[in-house]
């Protein structure tokens, strides 16, 4: 009787347990690196401050009249570019400022830095709708990284 | 009974331990992603900090830009940034003005902004004033308005950071000599620039606007090189009335005068110190405080007629350190080092190859002059 009861166990609780607690660690694994991929890389500046909280504390004035386009930082956080959003009847179009204008700093706009373009007229022309987001750069894992902030912490030009 | 207990893979214990542990593991991982995201105290002025214009004027002829400010706030003040605009067209002040400051006890240039105190703290206490003097050069033309924007130093992280107070900024329009808003004047003149940004009129076709608001016919006889040699003053240029000769419309740089064969003569080092000049110790050598072009040089402070200049031990402001960037007279550098725990002033090689402490006996933060 004794061994008849111990031939149908395939293996012994302590074993089925140990498996169970592998398999889970594995699959945990799994899981974690998979949703590791589909999140965000973390960017952070500021000592480890996310980049997007960052980018709340962005402060600057601009101003467009007669082609020139003149930005000034106002605020403690240095703005490495900044994204212009040109939008036209029926269509829009993202910019770097560096890709539009040659005089744009190299490192960007640090504190109480101010920004004069040439004539921008031209690369203008058309728009009914211009906005100025700013671009940071921080730290990540795989180094130094830019981050465009979200349109609403940008600056719509008046036309 | 052996039959009951192998029916337990392991024991209670042993899964609390493994639940406990599982779930620890899980909150490690959830705080390591979610951490970046936990907000922290913005680098802010407070709220109390105000700067408050008395006076701005602009003097056209010798160029001077003189800014008195007062703090009307709660909080001591470091310094400001100042940008102006010489049009009134220009909405947004842009043209940096700090490196055309005239160096002094009231002021000295850092990166770009005024620093009231070479020793880089917060100096101007509340209800004090200081005048700071600007020497413009003829190609900014004229200065229509100012904006200023007050700077501090503040402790952060056991670290002096330098902190823009954007929201305490000043827009002015800048006055006359003496105060008050500036004056259009057109007396004289029938063409050419008011002195305040606007228009005194316009030329004919046929005719040009020459330095003294004059209409030229365009058809007149100019001379082939009316100014000769003269580096300021005036010049008769053929049938087309006079010009004023030099760079400078007729004038020379601060510091410099105008002598009877129109040469722009250099005023330092005749121990007075006169337009321009930040000291005049009487001779036109670097290195001794005081140099060759008059200014104070970095980590001196003079006083008197002739000046005397004396060295000041750890006088670099934290500004450059908060940037990444290590201070010296002309502008910051980008190299960065480490004090020993002594503090204070390290010398490495020669008196041009300082290092400079930022805090005192055992700071952490030092910028290195190159």
């Amino acid at each position: 009787m004794k061994r008849v009861l111990k031939e149908k166990r395939g293996v012994s609780p302590v074993i089925a347990t140990v498996l169970l607690v592998v398999m889970v660690i594995v699959l945990a694994l799994i899981v974690f690196l998979w949703f590791r991929g589909l999140t965000k890389e973390s960017i952070t500046k500021f000592g480890g401050t996310n980049i997007e909280l960052v980018c709340e504390d962005v402060s600057f004035s601009a101003d467009y009249t007669s082609g020139t386009l003149i930005i000034s930082n106002s605020g403690n956080v240095p703005i490495f570019g900044i994204s212009v959003k040109i939008e036209k009847p029926g269509s829009h179009e993202t910019k770097e400022i560096k890709n539009l204008s040659t005089r744009w700093p190299a490192t960007g706009l640090k504190q109480g830095g101010v920004y004069t373009s040439e004539d921008l007229s031209s690369q203008f022309s058309g728009a009914t709708r211009i906005v100025l987001i700013p671009i940071l750069v921080g730290s990540s894992e795989n180094g130094e990284r830019t981050h465009v902030c979200e349109e609403r912490q940008g600056q719509e030009l008046a036309l | 009974m052996l039959i009951k207990r192998s029916k337990k893979g392991v024991s209670v214990i042993i899964g609390y331990v493994l639940l406990i542990v599982f779930a620890m593991v899980i909150s490690v991982g959830v705080y390591a992603w979610l951490k970046t995201y936990v907000p922290s105290e913005p680098l802010n002025c407070p709220d109390g900090v105000s700067l408050f214009l008395k006076d701005a004027s602009f003097n056209s002829s010798n160029r001077m830009l003189n800014v008195t400010a007062r703090n009307n706030g709660r909080f001591d003040v470091a310094g400001y940034f100042i940008h102006a605009a010489n049009s009134s067209s220009q909405n947004l002040p842009s043209i940096d003005l700090s490196s055309n400051l005239i160096e002094d006890s009231n002021g000295i240039t850092f990166g770009n902004s005024v620093l009231y105190s070479v020793t880089g703290s917060n100096f101007l206490k509340p209800g004090d004033e200081k005048t700071n003097s600007f020497s413009i050069p003829s190609s900014i033309g004229s200065i229509y308005s100012l904006r200023v924007t007050p700077t501090r130093f503040q402790e952060e992280d056991n670290r002096q950071r330098f902190v823009s107070c954007g929201d305490s900024r000043v827009d002015q329009i800048i006055g006359a000599p003496g105060g008050g808003v500036c004056s259009p004047s057109c007396s004289g003149k029938v063409c050419g620039n008011n002195g305040c940004g606007g228009s005194c009129g316009t030329c004919g076709s046929s005719f040009f606007c020459d330095a003294s608001g004059q209409c030229i016919s365009s058809s007149c006889s100019p001379a082939s090189n009316p100014c000769g040699t003269k580096q300021c003053g005036t010049a008769t240029n053929g049938t087309c009335g006079t010009v004023n000769c030099g760079p400078n419309n007729g004038l020379c740089n601060a510091g410099f005068t105008c002598n009877a064969t129109s040469q722009c003569v250099s005023l330092c080092g005749n121990g007075a110190i006169d337009a321009g000049e930040g000291c005049d110790d009487g001779n036109a050598t670097n290195g001794d405080g005081c140099s060759s072009t008059c200014t104070v040089e970095f980590g001196y402070t003079c006083s008197g007629m002739p000046s005397a200049c004396n060295f000041n031990v750890n006088s670099c402001p934290s500004y450059c350190v908060s940037l990444g960037y290590n201070a010296n007279n002309s502008g910051c550098t980008s190299s960065v080092g480490t004090c020993g725990s002594a503090g204070g002033l390290h010398l490495t090689n020669t008196t041009q190859d300082q290092q400079w402490c930022t805090g005192g006996p055992n700071a952490d933060t030092c910028c290195c002059k190159v």
